[in-house]
């Protein structure tokens, strides 16, 4: 299940960032992606939220900055 | 989350073996069933990647914004793209639309946008209004909503005189718990009737300029449900006051605007019969069987049918296409007491047992437009896939058989038949085509060609532009796409310029024969160059090819320009993928060719010598221009 999840955050990623699937791993991070800057985050918090139908408390988000930290959130979000 | 990596395999497997209609076919439902910024990425680069897709019309589009808009960015360009539009789209700075429509400087007239969206909301432009409506008096209220009309006059008004982009404002949004509760309503100007007032205002003043429109934010809001719209939590943290499953909604409605703007507009909503204009089967059920009436379901039917009425009233060209037994067929829509839509209702009818395909191509070579122009609404969802992947240029509207209550909202909300301007002509558009096939029919029934153009008693009545005019004007040149020797598309502003270049003349004719009145059909812009005319627009619609009423323009042109001592007349040619027709309209009335290049030539006709009259059955008159 986590490692599912994991594998669909990543897409999700992928897909907002117009990244290859592949090149997505759990090390990548703002550092590591020039187009997660801060719009860059809003886009993938509200792609995540709208996808994963979790709604995230606004001080968590500057915090969802890995593949590991949006995987967490969205399993605690769904109870 | 299997399903669409699925869809985009598949459309991957499409583009690559050049399926190109069953691959834009796919995108387009793959956007509409699932329109985020998880498929905007690649709907956009797979739209540009499918070969052999239709000509996308660039446009550029600026957002000058009071909050957060950057997540519709790639939403806006994906639903474009699925439109046949290339939009480009850049952003004013965060809350700094006041400064940046009124700095000479800035890049909104530096670098001017086809389109420019103005997207604001009560709380930034009014604050008074939306938080501290509850301290204020009624006077209060009311000076405070004259200076926010008062900022919107100044800021269209001079972005008016600086551009000719087009303008789409964001009207003002109504709170969903007014400051006063329901004593809000008791009051004879309280908030929300306040805010109402604003929008009136600001209605009053973009009824006055071209080229600028109101998007009705409140009405959009309220079509999707107030509480559903605005995301407080997104709001106070990222200033995006939007939930993100509305941003779909926002961007869907500057589309509407968009699309007119761009020309994307259909022609001709074609319109299958058995469980589309009606429930049931003619051909099985019989004339008393069919389901049509004031009763569900034939009250779903009849939705439809008011719903395509009121398109037709837009100018939309109603047409049928069905596989029927058409003496069956035209029995249920001459007889049948639930039927809204009759006979004179459709421009062309295509009832037969050939393949939809086949007949919509006859219907539009029928009505004299593009298969580009129509858009099909049919029950079947094979008849549906068909001509997607056949004629990938129209547009197929999706409809559920087993939901007939749903037809007439998926009708409405398609955007091809949106128009920001109306005309006469258009609300009359149906009945011009009706009575162009009485021409037809009495074109085959006299003796010679000259003999029919003198039975139509044609009256052709020539003016120069103006503000009453301008609307049809440019709509002319942004749809004539066969007779039109330049194709130069013109919205209303760039006609005013031209009104108001004391170099220029704006003629418009409106031509009348038996049959009725054809309205404005034709338009000539000319510049003064020297001692010749150039004749920079010359166009004429296509209800009136082939009637000589071009070289009753012509003529009409070589009078005034003779009267006013200019010594020539310039005429240009630029070839497009739809305007042959134009192709010989300079030689055929004896312009003498002075130079070809790729197929671009350019003509002269030397007035002192030239023979160019109107012709002698078609009457001309000019209207002097009102004081």
């Amino acid at each position: 299940m986590s490692e599912e999840l994991h594998e669909q955050v990543r897409r999700t990623v992928a897909d907002v960032f117009a990244l290859d699937a592949q090149s997505v791993s759990d090390a990548t991070s703002p550092e590591t992606t020039p187009a997660w800057d801060s719009i860059g985050h809003l886009n993938l918090i509200l792609a995540v939220e709208q996808q994963f139908g979790v709604s995230f408390d606004p001080h968590q988000i500057p915090k969802l900055t890995s593949i590991e930290a949006l995987a967490d959130a969205i399993a605690a979000g769904r109870g | 989350m299997s399903q669409p990596a699925n869809v985009r395999a598949q459309i991957d497997a499409a583009i690559a073996a050049g399926q190109s209609g069953r691959a834009l076919s796919m995108i387009k439902q793959l956007w509409s069933s699932s329109p985020s910024l998880l498929t905007a990425p690649f709907v956009i680069d797979r739209m540009v990647k499918v070969p052999g897709a239709p000509q996308s019309v660039p446009c550029s589009i600026r957002i000058l914004r009071s909050f957060t808009v950057e997540p519709l960015v790639s939403m806006l360009r994906a639903s474009a793209a699925c439109w046949a539009v290339d939009a480009t789209v850049s952003l004013g700075d965060f809350n700094a639309y006041p400064q940046e429509l009124l700095d000479p400087y800035g890049l909104v007239y530096r670098q001017p946008a086809d389109v420019v969206i103005l997207a604001v909301q009560t709380r930034d432009v009014a604050p008074s209004l939306w938080s501290g409506a509850a301290d204020a008096d009624e006077p209060a209220l009311a000076d405070a909503a004259e200076r926010v009309v008062r900022d919107f006059q100044t800021w269209i008004e001079t972005f008016r005189s600086r551009c000719t982009s087009r303008l789409i404002i964001h009207a003002l949004e109504k709170p969903a718990f007014p400051a006063a509760g329901v004593y809000d309503a008791q009051c004879a100007a309280g908030q929300a009737r306040t805010i109402e007032n604003i929008n009136a205002g600001l209605v009053a003043i973009c009824r006055n300029t071209p080229g600028v429109y109101v998007l009705d934010y409140d009405a959009l809001i309220a079509r999707h449900g107030r509480r559903h719209w605005f995301d407080a939590s997104k709001w106070h943290t990222a200033r995006l006051p939007i939930a993100v499953d509305c941003l779909p909604h926002l961007v869907d409605e500057w589309m509407r605007f968009i699309l007119p703007i761009c020309g994307r507009q259909a022609k001709c909503l074609v319109c299958d019969l058995d469980n589309t204009l009606w429930g049931g089967v003619i051909g099985e059920d019989g004339l008393q069987g069919i389901e049509l009436g004031d009763d569900y379901p034939g009250v779903a039917y009849r939705e439809l049918q008011r719903a395509m009425l009121d398109m037709s009233r837009r100018g939309v060209l109603l047409a049928v296409c069905s596989k029927n037994n058409a003496a069956d067929a035209l029995e249920a829509i001459d007889e049948h007491p639930g039927m809204l839509l009759r006979r004179d209702s459709f421009a062309a009818m295509q009832i037969n047992w050939q393949d939809k395909v086949q007949n919509l191509r006859a219907i539009a070579a029928e009505l004299n437009i593009g298969v580009d122009s129509l858009v099909l609404i049919d029950d079947n969802p094979v008849e549906r896939e068909f001509v997607r992947e056949m004629l990938p240029e129209a547009t197929v509207i999706d409809i559920d058989a087993d939901r007939p209550l749903g037809h007439a909202e998926a009708l409405r909300r398609c955007p091809l038949f949106e128009r920001l301007e109306l005309s006469a002509e258009d609300r009359r558009r149906t009945r011009l085509f009706v009575e162009q096939k009485q021409r037809g029919n009495l074109a085959t029934s006299a003796a010679t060609v000259e003999d029919y153009y003198r039975s139509l008693e044609m009256t052709a009545e020539f003016g120069l532009a103006d503000a009453s005019t301008r609307p049809r004007i440019s709509q002319l040149t942004l749809k004539t796409n066969q007779m039109n020797a330049t194709t130069r598309r013109y919205g209303e502003p760039e006609i005013q310029q031209f009104i108001d270049d004391p170099q220029a003349r704006v003629y418009w004719v409106r031509i009348q024969d038996r049959f009725g009145d054809n309205g404005i059909v034709g338009v000539m812009i000319v510049r003064e160059q020297g001692e010749a005319w150039e004749i920079d627009t010359f166009l004429m619609s296509c209800r009136v090819i082939g009637r000589t009423v071009e070289q009753a323009m012509l003529g009409v042109l070589a009078e005034h320009a003779r009267k006013r001592n200019v010594a020539s007349l310039i005429g240009r040619f630029i070839p497009t993928a739809k305007n042959l027709p134009a192709q010989q309209v300079y030689a055929d009335h004896g312009f003498r060719l002075v130079e070809e290049t790729d197929g671009q030539s350019l003509w002269e006709l030397d007035l002192a010598s030239a023979d160019l009259h109107p012709p002698q059955w078609i009457e001309c008159q000019f209207v002097e221009p009102q004081p």
